[in-house]
Formats: C-alpha cells, structure tokens, sequence
C-alpha cells in the first residue's frame, strides 16, 4: 500500500515537471540534484542571476499548483 | 518585469520555503530561512509541504552510477532527502524491528509510546519512555542521514513550553537516553518528541537549530 503510494507521487510529480518549461524543470532538477544555490546555477547556465531565479521561482509556483489540482 | 512585481506576497512566503528546500538560497538566506523555521509555525508548514511535493525528487533518480562530480552534490541533497524518500520496504521492515524491539524492553505497565514522524508522514523514530519516566529509548524507523556534518538532537517539548534538549541520538541504532531529573515531571502524554539536525556536538544554544526532521506527541499505550 505504502509502495503504491509513493509510486504514484512520484508519477505525479514527473507529470508535473512534464507540464514546466524544460528550462524551469531542468533548473529544478538540478538544483536539487547537484545541490546547487541560484548562484552556482546561474554560473553553471550562463544566465543572470535573476533570470535563473526566475526561472525556478516560476517553475516552483507552477508545480505546486499542477501537484494541488 | 522582475519577479518582485509579479509575484505576490504569499506566494513569495512560500517560494521562501520552496527555496529552502531545494537548496538554492545562499547562506545568509538560508540562515534567515532557518531562524524562521524554528520560530515560525506557517513557515515550518510550508517547509513541510515543500518536502512532501519535492521528495519524490529523490526518488527518481536513476538507479545507475552518476559521474563522480554529480555524485558527491546528490550525497549531500540525498543525507537530507533519504528520511523522505525511503523505500517503503525497508521502511516496514525497520519499523517492525522497531516495535519488536520495544516489545522486548522490560516493563510492567503500558509504556508511554511515541511516532516521530517525518513530515511527509512516514515514521523516521519510534521512542519508548521507560515505567519510571527517566529512560526514552529512541529506535530509527527509516533510514536516514543528516550527512557526516550534522547531528541529531532529540528534543522534549512540554504544552506551552520551549524544548528541552535530551541530546544527541544515532540515527542508525536504537539509543537509550536517561531523562535529566529536572525534566522528570515534564514527560508525560502531553508532551512532545522531536528531532532536529544539528551542528556536530549539537545545538550551540540550547534551542533547536536546524530543520526539525521528525516530531511526535507521547502517548499511552
């Protein structure tokens, strides 16, 4: 029962990351994946510091409301 | 058009939390992010609604060698992201050996019980309070890693009280605490267990630090 569960969050949130510009979910992932902070993605991206938290605040924003629906 | 004018404020409260839990804030947001989870009950919701969303994260990742460089930043994410993404199966089988565990300990009356559970809702302890109330046993329910620079202190809360350190606790064996007397009369079903991660040696100011990772209210058997 448990197993299904987080099985299923997790086909929801791949979902869900399917639904975010591949720039927003590609920031996220990386973000998480490599531990990285806005600076070391905007770096590693070479694109404003702003212009990456953008991307990841949005990409966040979008997510949550895909996950809540 | 920045960021600044588009979004509103709530959603930038909870972007806030979002933020911390991936990772991204630098260090000086991170620590005002910190301060605000150890004091900010809606914040500390946030957080933990951001785990729960962003957990599944780590369970997606690939079961395949990544390069070395990746590797050492996913140890780092994954020490944090293991109490929330663990495999199901070895979470029953560790929380059985935790109950049998606790079944085992001499007690002649119902021993006061609690589930710390993580915030996605998965048990990360279970404790047991001896007959006398002056022992806690605390058995890991899942695997979890705070990573070789962090600490895990155990926490007493009583209702309308702060936490009182019961100190460090292993998070890969059951560890048994004895309860400081000062403290005796504070554990009882009303209280609270909780467990933060700390700076090694634990919390430099007798209050919790870092991220609280799992909390339970006692309760009788």
């Amino acid at each position: 029962m448990e197993r299904l569960e987080i099985s299923e969050d997790q086909a929801r949130l791949r979902d869900c990351l399917q639904e975010l510009d591949e720039r927003q979910s590609a920031a996220i992932r990386s973000a998480f994946l490599d531990g990285s902070t806005y600076e070391e993605l905007a770096k590693k991206a070479s694109v404003p510091l702003g212009t990456m938290k953008s991307w990841i605040r949005r990409g966040l924003l979008k997510l949550r409301a895909c996950l809540e629906r | 058009m920045s960021d600044e004018d588009t979004i509103g404020a709530g959603d930038r409260h909870d972007l806030l939390a979002a933020e911390y839990v991936l990772g991204v804030l630098g260090a000086e947001e991170r620590r005002q992010a910190e301060f605000r989870l150890a004091s900010e009950p809606g914040f500390a919701a946030e957080v933990a609604s951001w785990e729960a969303r962003l957990g599944g994260l780590a369970e997606g990742i690939p079961a395949v060698a990544p390069p070395a460089m990746v590797w050492e930043g996913i140890e780092a994410r994954l020490a944090f992201w293991r109490t929330f993404a663990i495999a199901s199966a070895a979470l029953a089988a560790a929380s059985m050996a935790a109950l049998v565990y606790l079944a085992q300990a001499p007690s002649q009356r119902a021993p006061l019980l609690a589930r710390l559970n993580a915030e996605s809702g998965q048990a990360s302890f279970v404790a047991a309070v001896s007959e006398g109330g002056d022992r806690v046993t605390i058995v890991p329910a899942a695997l979890l890693s705070g990573g070789q620079q962090k600490a895990f202190e155990l926490w007493l809360i009583p209702p309308g009280d702060k936490p009182h350190s019961l100190g460090l606790i292993d998070p890969s064996r059951p560890v048994r605490i004895n309860v400081p007397k000062s403290l005796l009369p504070q554990v009882n079903s009303n209280a609270v267990l909780a467990v933060s991660l700390e700076p090694p040696g634990g919390s430099p100011t007798g209050q919790p630090t870092g991220p609280v990772i799992a909390n339970g209210k006692l309760a009788s058997l």
